[in-house]
C-alpha cells in the first residue's frame, strides 16, 4: 500500500447512556475532558486523523445518543459504518452485564464490521475490582480506559484503525 | 346609738361623693386634655405634618423596596386587561415605532444595494460591465435594471458530493474556506437521514434545507447526493440551471462510490468540481 495514502473512515461510538462515549471522543479529538455531563441528542460528527504504519486514516467519528438495547440505535446512523467502539461504564455493573448478548446482537446488525470493546472510567474502580475484571473469562473487554485521565484513549482508536485496515487488506 | 348632727352628715356625704367620683373626674380631665391636644394638632398643620412625615417616609420606603412582591400580580392583571381592552390604541401607538424600524432597515438595505451598484459602476470597462451592456442592448432591458437584478442574484457558495450511505465527502468546492468539509458532509448526511426517517414519507428524500438567506439544495442520485449551498434568492430557473449543470458535470466526471474513500480521489474530483463551477456564479 502507498505509504502516503490517506483514507476516510466512518466510525461510530455505541453503548448505554452516560458510559462516556462523548467524553472519549472529546479526549481523543481535543485532548479535553468535559467536566459537566451533557446528554447527546441526535448526532455530532468529529474528525481526527490517526497515522498508521503505512497510511493515514481520517476518522469521521459519529457520536450518537446512547441506548441499553443495541436494536434501538437508529439504523440510519449506522449505515456504511466502517468500524465501531462499544463502550461500557466499569463503575456501573449494569452496563457490563449482558455485554456478550449485546455484542452478538450488534454482530447481526453490523456483520463483519470491526469493533473495539472498551471499559471506560477505569479510574473510578478499585484495584481489587480491576483484578477481578481482568481474571474473569468470557468478558470481551479489550481495553480498560479512562476518558477523564486520558488513559489508553488513543489506544482505543488506534486499535480500531488497525482492525479496519487489517480487514481491508484481507478482502 | 345616736345619729350624727345634720352638719356632720352633710360633710360626710360630701367626702363620700368625692371619694366615689374623684377617679371619674380625673379620667374625664385626662380625656378632655387629650381631646384638646388632638384639636390643637389637627388645627396646627405644621405640627401634624412633622409628626406624620417620618411615618409616611418609612411606609414609602417599604413600598419602594417591596413593590414587585406587593403589586406585580395586580399590576400584571391590570396591564393585561388594559391591553385587551385597548388593542386598537396600542397598535396605533406602536405603528409609528415599527414604521421607523422598517424604514431604517429599508434605508440600510437600499444603501447596501446602491453601494454594490456603485462598486460595479466604478469600473465601466470591466468584462462584467461590458457583458451587461451587451445584454441590455440585445434584450432591450435597461442596463440599470439588469444591474439591479445582478445585485440580488443568488450565489452558489458550496458544492458537495457525498456518499449517501456513510456520509463521507467524495468531493467539495467552496467559495469561502470551509474548515472541516468532511464534518459538514457527515452532519448533513445525519440530518438528511434523520429527517427522512422521522417523517417516514416512504422513498421520498430531503431536497432542501433553508435558513434565511442561505439554502442547501440536495440532489439525490443512486449511491451519492450532491448538496449545493446557495445564498441570495434563487428562483426556479436558477435551481433548474444548477441541476442541469450538475448533471452535465456528472456526465463528464462519473462518480463511482468505492469501498475505500481516498484523499487522492477526493482531491482529484474536487479539483474537477472547482474547474467546472468556479468563476461562473451567475451562470448556474
Amino acid at each position: 500500500m502507498d505509504p502516503t495514502q490517506i483514507i476516510s473512515k466512518k466510525i461510530t461510538l455505541l453503548g448505554s447512556h452516560a458510559v462516556g462515549k462523548t467524553s472519549l471522543i472529546a479526549q481523543f479529538v481535543e485532548g479535553k475532558f468535559p467536566e459537566s455531563y451533557v446528554t447527546t441528542i441526535g448526532l455530532k460528527v468529529d474528525k481526527k486523523s490517526v497515522i498508521m504504519e503505512s497510511h493515514q486514516l481520517d476518522l469521521l467519528i459519529w457520536d450518537i445518543a446512547g441506548h441499553e438495547d443495541p436494536t434501538k440505535f437508529p439504523a440510519y446512523y449506522l449505515n456504511g459504518c466502517h468500524g465501531y467502539v462499544y463502550v461500557v461504564d466499569l463503575s456501573r455493573p449494569e452496563t457490563v452485564k449482558g455485554l456478550k448478548e449485546r455484542l452478538e446482537q450488534l454482530d447481526k446488525m453490523l456483520p463483519n464490521v470491526p469493533r473495539v470493546v472498551v471499559g471506560n472510567k477505569v479510574d473510578l474502580i478499585s484495584e481489587a475490582d480491576l483484578e477481578k475484571l481482568k481474571k474473569k473469562d468470557g468478558k470481551p473487554l479489550e481495553i480498560l480506559a479512562s476518558a477523564k485521565t486520558g488513559l489508553r484513549v488513543n489506544e482505543v482508536f488506534n486499535k480500531l484503525g488497525q482492525k479496519m485496515m487489517e480487514q481491508h487488506e484481507s478482502t | 346609738m345616736s345619729s350624727p348632727p345634720p352638719h356632720d352628715a352633710e360633710v360626710m356625704l360630701q367626702e363620700l361623693r368625692q371619694l366615689l367620683l374623684n377617679p371619674d373626674r380625673q379620667s374625664q380631665r385626662q380625656l378632655e386634655e387629650g381631646l384638646r391636644r388632638l384639636e390643637h394638632l389637627v388645627e396646627d398643620e405644621e405640627e401634624l405634618a412633622g409628626l406624620l412625615a417620618p411615618l409616611f417616609e418609612e411606609h414609602t420606603a417599604y413600598l419602594k423596596d417591596h413593590f414587585p412582591q406587593l403589586f406585580s400580580k395586580s399590576l400584571g392583571a391590570a396591564i393585561k386587561l388594559q391591553i385587551r381592552e385597548s388593542q386598537g390604541e396600542i397598535i396605533d401607538a406602536l405603528y409609528p415605532i415599527m414604521g421607523k424600524l422598517i424604514r431604517k432597515y429599508l434605508r440600510a438595505e437600499i444603501a447596501r444595494i446602491s453601494q454594490q451598484i456603485d462598486d460595479r459602476l466604478q469600473d465601466p470597462f470591466s468584462l462584467e460591465t461590458l457583458k451587461l451592456r451587451l445584454q441590455a442592448f440585445f434584450t432591450g432591458t435597461s442596463y440599470q435594471e439588469l444591474l439591479l437584478r445582478k445585485t440580488a442574484l443568488p450565489v452558489l457558495e458550496d458544492l458537495f458530493i457525498i456518499d449517501k450511505e456513510n456520509g463521507l465527502s467524495l468531493a467539495h468546492h467552496s467559495l469561502h474556506k470551509l474548515t472541516q468539509p468532511d464534518v459538514v458532509a457527515g452532519m448533513l448526511t445525519g440530518i438528511k437521514s434523520f429527517v427522512e426517517h422521522a417523517f417516514d414519507q416512504g422513498a421520498q428524500e430531503l431536497e432542501q434545507l433553508a435558513y434565511e438567506e442561505f439554502k442547501v439544495y440536495i440532489f439525490s442520485f443512486e449511491t451519492f447526493y450532491v448538496a449545493a449551498g446557495v445564498s441570495g434568492q434563487p428562483d426556479a430557473a436558477f435551481i433548474d440551471n444548477l441541476y442541469q449543470k450538475i448533471l452535465a458535470f456528472l456526465e463528464e466526471h462519473p462518480v463511482r462510490v468505492k469501498a475505500q474513500v481516498t484523499r487522492e480521489d477526493q482531491d482529484s474530483l474536487s479539483e474537477s468540481l472547482q474547474t467546472y463551477f468556479d468563476g461562473s456564479h451567475s451562470d448556474h
